[in-house]
């Protein structure tokens, strides 16, 4: 990959990603002397508020996909993926926090469950879907913090112009994270998480204020964007969008390619999938009590609009602005110089600064935003990989081998679990393809709802768990979308051509819209049907531990 | 109708949305975390 500019002031970047890297390490030896035992190094409860809560569920939610990824796709398919910060908002925050968040956190505190496949495996007291959900996490979880570390890094080898430093960055970014999670645990995580987002605030603003300030006002920039359209007559060709596009300021055509992809895809996938990160879950489990949850709900709103909203904002107007500079649209002029989508926004940031007063600050700024993006997200996943293997799985083997079914506590061991899969991430880097963050994201947040949504609701909402109607809900979530993303997905099927291997054709249905039909759209209705037929048929299934527990809700 | 320049009723829809989410979590946030103890830990 070439370097997009030697536009930017490198010693700057270099001084304050340096300051940056110090306040990091601080925070993580914070960690490290509030963490004393394995419980604070998992949860950390009783040690962070409301604000701390809401930064760092939302720098954990939004990675640099969210901002250069799914920004970039906005910059080709248009406003309309505003619907995707509707659903990172609505079910991603509100009802995250208010339908799933109080519950969580309480059935939590009662079953004494520490983690997602904890919370699961005690509420159904089931080990196999404990087992199941670590498995899933472990496998899954390392290909999307690899993909996120990957995009994070090949942005900024391209932007700074460092790509003969790719390994270096990739090495050094690895370490720092690796060092203040292994020894800060959920603390540094979650204070670094707040000091990131903080960045990423700041970042986002500027960028959109600068924006509209370019275009003349929100108005005239939307509306240069509508005559930019009119302009191509309905001509859709080197756009980088299927047929159903209707310009960058209106939704595509009901049920076209274009509409499928949209909608099934990063609309919806990506909505829907945030409600069972294990990840997240962890945050509010967190929470000392119900009223700190209920507090953070308004800095975390205001904080995923900023950032989702400036991104998917600017995205579009992109278009407008390379169009003045260069007579391209962003898609084409992007093309032009041999990157994907994934660098419009970044070019967009370079171009836009290089003129303003401060210009080096800003883009200094946004690149440090990027780099806060990438580690808050990665820094939550290894967190999250690291006590799946060394607390779940542990215990699960421990209890198996002594026969005594407990939680068996070992810091040591989450923290070789987090080096070891560091590594192993490290490595999905090099043999990962190109261009792959918004379909990893869309996929593990994907495979994971459909998976483990109902019976995450059902655990929540139940007075009795009906462990059966969970594992089979589960299982059929988990093979029909296995199913769906192998063999009928175009986009999905690129990463295991097993179709391909099978049949000489990518997908069974190439050219349909079937194919641009996302996995998750059939797996979770599928899986939710699966749970409801077998609770009605089996009306109560007694739940040994919650008899056990008293537990009522 | 055109709002800032948006015509397309989807594409309202959605900023409409987003901008009410953020003033419902605000408005629950201010009300429900002042004098809210529901579920606290006494109740655990």
């Amino acid at each position: 990959m070439k370097p997009m500019t030697d536009g930017v002031d490198l010693t700057l970047f270099g001084v304050m990603t340096a300051v940056f890297i110090v306040v990091t390490l601080l925070l993580g030896w914070y960690g490290y002397k509030n963490t004393s035992d394995n419980q604070e190094f998992l949860l950390g409860r009783n040690k962070t508020g409301p604000l701390i809560i809401a930064l760092s569920y939302g720098a954990t939610f939004l990675s640099a996909s969210a901002v250069i990824g799914f920004g970039g796709q906005t910059a080709v398919h248009g406003m309309s993926l505003m619907w995707l910060c509707f659903l990172n908002l609505f079910a991603g925050l509100a009802v995250a926090f208010l339908i799933f968040g109080k519950r969580t956190r309480r059935l939590g505190s009662k079953l004494g469950a520490a983690t997602f496949a904890d919370l699961l495996g005690k509420a159904y007291n089931s080990t196999s879907i404990r087992t199941f959900t670590v498995i899933l996490i472990l496998v899954m979880m390392p290909i999307y913090t690899a993909a996120v570390l990957k995009g994070g890094v090949n942005s900024l080898a391209v932007i700074t112009g460092l790509t003969d430093y790719y390994n270096y960055i990739l090495i050094g970014l690895s370490l720092v994270v690796a060092v203040y999670v292994v020894y800060g645990g959920i603390i540094a995580v979650m204070y670094n998480d707040a000091l990131q987002a903080g960045i990423m605030f700041i970042g986002m603003l500027v960028i959109l204020l600068v924006t509209w300030s370019y275009t003349g006002g929100i108005t005239a920039g939307n509306e240069a964007m509508v005559d930019l359209w009119s302009q191509r007559m309905g001509d859709i060709g080197g756009l980088g969008v299927a047929p159903g596009f209707e310009g960058w300021t209106n939704s595509p055509s009901f049920g076209t390619t274009e509409w499928m992809t949209v909608v099934t895809t990063f609309i919806m996938g990506v909505g829907i999938g945030a409600l069972t990160q294990p990840q997240l879950v962890v945050r509010y489990m967190s929470a000392k009590n119900d009223k700190d949850l209920n507090k953070s709900l308004m800095i975390g709103s205001i904080f995923i609009l900023l950032v989702v909203g400036a991104a998917y904002t600017v995205g579009p107007l992109t278009n407008v602005y390379f169009f003045d500079q260069h007579g391209m649209l962003s898609f084409e002029y992007l093309s032009s110089m041999g990157l994907g989508t994934d660098f419009i926004i970044p070019q967009y940031i370079l171009e836009v600064f290089s003129g303003i007063t401060f210009g080096d600050v800003f883009v200094c700024l946004f690149l440090l935003s990027l780099i806060c993006a990438s580690i808050s997200t990665i820094s939550a996943l290894m967190h999250t990989i690291g006590v799946a293997g060394g607390y779940d799985l542990y215990s699960v083997f421990k209890s198996k081998k002594t026969g005594v079914s407990k939680d068996y506590q070992s810091i040591k061991l989450n923290r070789l679990f987090i080096v070891i899969f560091m590594i192993l991430v490290v490595v999905y880097c090099y043999v990962m393809p190109k261009d792959i963050i918004a379909k990893a994201t869309s996929v593990f947040m994907g495979v994971t709802a459909a998976a483990l949504l109902p019976a995450y609701f059902h655990c929540l909402y139940s007075k009795n768990p009906n462990k059966t109607a969970a594992i089979a809900s589960i299982g059929v979530g988990t093979a029909s979308y296995m199913l769906w993303a192998l063999f009928m997905n175009a986009g999905t099927s690129v990463f295991l051509p097993i179709c391909k291997l099978l049949t000489g054709s990518s997908v069974l249905m190439p050219g349909s819209v079937l194919a641009y039909t996302d996995p998750l759209i059939i797996s979770l209705p599928l899986s939710i049907l699966t749970m409801v037929i077998i609770l009605l048929v089996q009306k109560k299934e007694p739940n040994m531990r919650n008899e056990e527990l008293g537990c009522k809700e | 109708m055109s709002i800032l320049g948006l015509t397309d009723p989807w594409v309202i829809g959605a900023y409409v949305g987003c901008i009410l989410t953020v003033v419902f979590c605000v408005a629950y946030s201010i009300l429900k975390g002042k004098d809210s103890d529901e579920g606290d830990e006494a109740n655990d």
